[in-house]
């Protein structure tokens, strides 16, 4: 049985591999990236990070932080909202569940336990890194907080969702966390436009840098670190409410049956 | 030159042999692990076709988050296909 899936799987991928080399070689598509960049492409490189254009710039090494939190920020504003929004979807599925402390559990062996001691921590360090770095070196907000996410995910299955508890993570907490911290991407983006209206100046939303007509800008230097301006906050807000937001999901998933009892009272009720 | 295209080609290659069998596979656990696999293998022709953002955001939510949620949902219901 096993041998058969597996010369199947083989012939499967073989004949992928022919009918995508023969479109290669007779170039009907482009495998790898061309090594030419289009003018687009020239144009934000040259822009993204160039002091000596302060009304294009936004002061970001990192083109694509640059791009998505700055040059094209609504769009990631709204992506944002959407997670927002599933993981309402989620809460009002799930409405009245409780948490219940000192329910029986034992979770894997001490051999995986004790290596996950050792990862765990670093899991967290490597997501707070991207978030903080994320306008300088690859990464960002969203993957810093899906790298975050991983460590209570691990928590829960290695160890048990008690351990989540005692460790002070309980999904009140976290559903304000991610509220507060979406507010808080929501008041960045206006700020520069409410401190124009005190200090009688132009501004836009969602502003960054000086733009023409407008001398408001942010933070951008941080003692010998270019700060990016909002790009930074962005990233930092952005990572809370994804680690918040997902952490939130994965403890309502992974809750025991007793705790989940009251729901289905709670539906009965409604029906 | 050649050795990003031979990279992807094996990388794709092994992608496709995974998701095949992640497919056909009774046994759910052994399947959410094809899975990931294939989500490595995703995740390196993502970095070699020069995209580190998205490798980033593509290594946690295929090889971490998906496998574990498959994971609690096993064991709230029942491991073998039938």
């Amino acid at each position: 049985m096993r041998k058969k899936d597996i010369i199947i799987a083989i012939s499967l991928a073989i004949m992928v591999m022919a009918i995508s080399s023969a479109l290669y070689v007779g170039r009907f598509i482009v495998i790898t990236p061309p090594y030419k960049t289009r003018d687009l492409a020239k144009s934000f490189l040259k822009y993204s990070y160039n002091p000596w254009n302060e009304e294009l710039t936004s002061y970001a090494l990192n083109v694509v932080s640059a791009i998505i939190w700055d040059y094209r920020g609504l769009d990631t504003i709204l992506e944002t909202a959407v997670l927002y929004s599933a993981i309402i979807g989620i809460t009002t599925l799930f409405r009245g569940v409780i948490e219940i402390r000192g329910l029986r559990h034992r979770g894997l062996s001490f051999l995986v336990k004790m290596p996950s001691r050792i990862i765990i921590p670093l899991i967290i360090a490597v997501g707070i890194s991207l978030a903080m770095y994320g306008h300088l070196t690859p990464g960002g907000g969203f993957q810093a907080g899906a790298v975050a996410t991983v460590a209570p995910a691990l928590i829960i299955t290695i160890f048990s969702i008690e351990t989540l508890y005692a460790l002070k993570f309980r999904t009140r907490k976290l559903f304000l966390i991610r509220t507060i911290a979406f507010a808080g991407i929501l008041v960045i983006s206006i700020s520069l436009f409410l401190y124009s209206l005190v200090f009688l100046t132009n501004a836009y939303i969602l502003q960054n840098m000086i733009r023409e007509n407008s001398n408001a800008l942010m933070p951008h230097w941080f003692v010998d670190v270019p700060l990016a301006g909002s790009i930074f906050f962005y990233n930092i807000l952005e990572f809370l409410t994804v680690f918040a937001g997902l952490t939130y999901v994965f403890i309502i998933y992974s809750m025991r049956e007793r705790e989940v009892e009251s729901m289905w009272r709670e539906v009965e009720t409604y029906e | 030159m050649f050795l990003p295209v031979i990279i992807l080609l094996i990388f794709a290659f092994l992608s496709i042999v995974a998701t095949y069998l992640a497919i056909v596979e009774r046994d759910m656990l052994v399947a959410a692990i094809f899975m990931a696999f294939q989500g490595v293998c995703y995740a390196i022709i993502y970095y070699v076709l020069m995209a580190p953002d998205v490798t980033l955001a593509y290594i946690p939510i295929s090889s971490g988050l998906t496998p574990i949620l498959i994971l609690i949902v096993l064991k709230k219901t029942e491991r073998i296909e039938r």
